[in-house]
């Protein structure tokens, strides 16, 4: 009892004192301490579960082995900030975190021996740190994935200034005079170094909202005063450094929750995303850790326009187009019924939706700017404030919609074969899936992959969609957007004798969708076709045709409906028409019951094939 | 064959994980072969001329900082903020109000009681500040300064 008593006294001994002493023991626990791995930016590796920094600039580290042992890089960094304290200006953070652990004796920064960094920390005067979505636009498929940044809310910030506050970025420094398919391969690949820039909200609302065309979600984190100061100190110690942009797992979104992960090492918010990360998903972690307080709806330029147009009279629809046209001139002022005053509203929608098209087609500055200028005069004679309301916040967040992972299982036949089918989609959302979230008309599908376990004892591939980017934008009176479709994979073509082998094909189609009354929109798009594989007659078929098809959004279920005729042009010479009818059944936001039809009709044969299943999405 | 097909699924694998390079506009994957261009990167230039001349109202030049992030603006303070929102605050003095119109008044340290007279101010003088299209951000700031000291309430601030 007594041996016990002792241990334990000298051990409570002991670990009081620790700190002080930084003998060895200490150092090895602190370099795997959650701090010191998030300042130093250390992952471990999905490969071989080693720890690497994925800081890829050299002078980052201070020691030779830095990028790769946490311990000698604890070590170096000790040692110089003791030899050379103004080497804590360019490392703040972990000079702070040090010296609050004993291992060093003076903090510089404290001293007030960083005149640069103090005078970049004063462009903050922070209150909040907040996290800014931009969202998807249709259209702009790529948009979809949403891009994640954080914003440094003032003191004293009204909601008009919010512009000024600073933002603190992370994206990739591309060279545009590289060749496009340099450029596509060196930014899948890492070719390009990403860096951290940081500068006035007003520049990003400008550059999302204004030209991309992106509503923009901004949630308020709840990271106290001194989280808020480590998060700015870490920025700085990133400013030189540049990363290794992969798409895949080291992108913006990812980068955003290393600094998060700075501020607040308990986040771990790292920890969930090492393979893929999309900015979307990781909102929904961010989400889910508490860290949020408040979230604000910012619409974007053209969802604002849409909505303003919503509220414009339709007898003063003409008018406006007209006035919106930079070739007609301002129509003198007639006042019977059939001239309409010119409204300040009219004017309004005719400015936004001329700049709108200036900007969509790139139109030269001297062939709009006069135009423009004389809607802002004429509206400028008129004393009265904007008609218009702002558009309403949806419902349904983008961070609040269907998750991104899916796996069905149904059963279904094949031409009298009975197969039971696992299909597994790890991303992004199908136009049957539910939309509330996402950008209506749009899909994005990434490895989607069948595998079918006939009732012949098999179990073959059925079809694998390597990528499926649809964008059906509905076309009116004021926007008349083009409808594409890009599709590459592996799909089975029913040939004359009786075989199905799987093709490689890749698809490009160009048309235009209209949205019908209540939630039906159809479209038709021209499209071509490439396949190639042995077991086709000349190895190979080009072919052209239209795709046709017609969508519906119900309450709690969605259909499509569509036909695509295609004629082959060059290599194997057939027709190949397919009837394709899916419903979708959603008993959640992440559960739905899934049905198919398809009849193909090719070279004077009919085949059917048809499931029925569920689909699960996480 | 593989490799067309390999090679059109990188551009298009590319392009559909933008926001990559969102450091201005035309930066994305996706603008560059989905924003109805041919293919080519449709970036805005930045006017960084030392501040030697502001850009023109409604100019599609209108100083976002293109891809390169070394490159800086040299304006602070009102010259900054007027020089990077030229359309929409013409569309916001046109109109009398707005948020960019207010984050100008914001950053000239118009106190809130007074706002409502600055607005004011400038929507009546729309044609005063803005002339002609070629009019820049310095000459704006200019104007607006000219037409505070001219204004009872305002000319506190200048």
């Amino acid at each position: 009892m007594n041996h016990t008593l002792t241990t334990l006294l000298s051990l409570l001994l002991f670990l009081h004192m620790a700190p002080a002493f930084g003998g060895p023991g200490n150092i090895s626990a602190l370099s795997s301490d959650p701090q010191w791995l998030a300042l130093l930016q250390y992952q471990r590796s999905d490969w071989d579960g080693a720890l690497r920094s994925e800081v890829d600039s050299d002078d980052f580290f201070l020691s030779d082995r830095g990028k790769v042992d946490p311990e000698d890089e604890l070590l170096a960094n000790i040692r110089g900030f003791e030899q050379k304290p103004d080497l804590q200006c360019r490392f703040p953070a972990r000079a702070q975190w040090l010296h609050s652990q004993g291992l060093i004796k003076t903090l510089s920064i404290d001293e007030g021996h960083c005149p640069e960094l103090n005078q970049w920390l004063q462009k903050f005067e922070p209150e909040y740190i907040s996290l800014i979505f931009p969202a998807a636009y249709l259209n702009s498929p790529s948009s979809m994935f949403g891009h994640l940044f954080l914003r440094v809310d003032q003191k004293n910030q009204r909601d008009e200034n919010r512009l000024l506050a600073q933002t603190i970025n992370f994206a990739a420094n591309v060279n545009h005079d590289d060749p496009e398919l340099i450029y596509a391969y060196r930014g899948l690949f890492g070719g390009y170094p990403g860096v951290i820039s940081v500068m006035p909200y007003y520049q990003k609302v400008k550059e999302y909202s204004e030209v991309e065309n992106r509503d923009i979600w901004e949630y308020r984190l709840n990271l106290n005063a001194e989280e808020i100061h480590r998060l700015l100190l870490h920025t700085w110690e990133l400013l030189p450094a540049h990363f290794d942009y992969f798409f895949f797992d080291e992108n913006c979104a990812y980068r955003i929750l290393t600094l998060l992960d700075a501020a607040r090492p308990s986040l771990q918010l790292t920890q969930q995303f090492s393979t893929y990360a999309i900015p979307s998903d990781t909102l929904r972690s961010i989400v889910a850790s508490d860290l949020v307080n408040e979230v604000r709806y910012r619409p974007s330029m053209a969802t604002e326009l849409k909505y303003k147009i919503e509220q414009l009279s339709e007898s003063l629809h003409p008018l406006t187009l007209a006035l919106a046209d930079p070739g007609n001139t301002l129509p003198e002022q007639h006042h019977d019924e059939n001239h309409p005053a010119i409204t300040a509203g009219a004017l309004e929608v005719a400015f936004d939706l001329q700049r709108y098209h200036a900007q969509q087609q790139q139109l030269p500055r001297s062939s709009v700017a006069d135009a423009s200028l004389a809607l802002l005069k004429k509206r400028s004679e008129i004393n009265a404030p904007s008609p218009y309301r702002p558009p309403p916040v949806p419902a349904v967040r983008d961070d609040e919609g269907h998750r991104t992972f899916q796996v069905a299982l149904s059963q279904g036949q094949n031409e009298d074969v009975e197969f039971t089918l696992l299909r597994i989609r790890p991303a992004y959302h199908d136009l049957l899936d539910p939309s509330a979230g996402y950008p209506e008309g749009a899909q994005i599908k990434f490895l989607e992959t069948d595998l079918a376990l006939r009732e012949t004892g098999t179990l073959r591939l059925e079809r694998f969609t390597g990528l499926n980017i649809t964008s059906l934008t509905p076309r009116d009176a004021f926007f008349k957007p083009l409808s594409w479709r890009v599709d590459a994979g592996l799909y089975r073509k029913y040939l004359a004798d009786g075989d199905d082998p799987l093709i490689p094909t890749l698809n490009v189609g160009i048309g235009h969708s209209y949205r019908l009354a209540g939630q039906h929109q159809v479209y038709l798009l021209a499209e071509s076709q490439l396949q190639h594989q042995h077991s086709l007659p000349s190895n190979y078929a080009a072919s052209l045709g239209l795709h046709g098809g017609w969508l519906f959004r119900g309450e709690n279920w969605q259909q499509h409906l569509s036909l695509q005729m295609n004629e082959a042009v060059a290599g194997y010479d057939h027709h190949y028409h397919q009837l394709n009818w899916e419903v979708s059944y959603h008993l959640g936001l992440n559960l739905s019951l899934i049905g198919q039809l398809s009849a193909t009709a090719t070279e004077g044969n009919w085949f059917h094939q048809q499931r029925l299943g569920l689909e699960w999405r996480f | 064959m593989m490799r067309p097909i390999l090679t059109g699924l990188v551009m298009l694998t590319a392009s559909s994980f933008a926001m990559a390079s969102d450091t201005g506009p035309g930066c994305g994957w996706g603008s560059m072969l989905f924003k109805g261009q041919s293919g080519v990167a449709s970036h805005v230039v930045a006017a960084t001329t030392n501040g030697t001349s502001g850009n023109n109202t409604f100019g599609m030049t209108s100083g976002t900082n293109g891809c390169d992030t070394s490159r800086t603006i040299n304006y602070t303070g009102s010259n900054a903020v007027v020089f990077h929102n030229m359309d929409r605050l013409s569309n916001d003095i046109a109109k009398g109000d707005g948020e960019v119109l207010s984050t100008v008044a914001s950053v000239m340290g118009i106190q809130p009681e007074d706002v409502p007279a600055f607005k004011r101010v400038m929507h009546d003088n729309f044609n005063t500040l803005y002339p002609n299209s070629d009019v820049t951000s310095e000459q704006i700031v200019q104007t607006m300064v000219s037409l505070m000291a001219n204004d009872r309430t305002l000319a506190k601030y200048v």
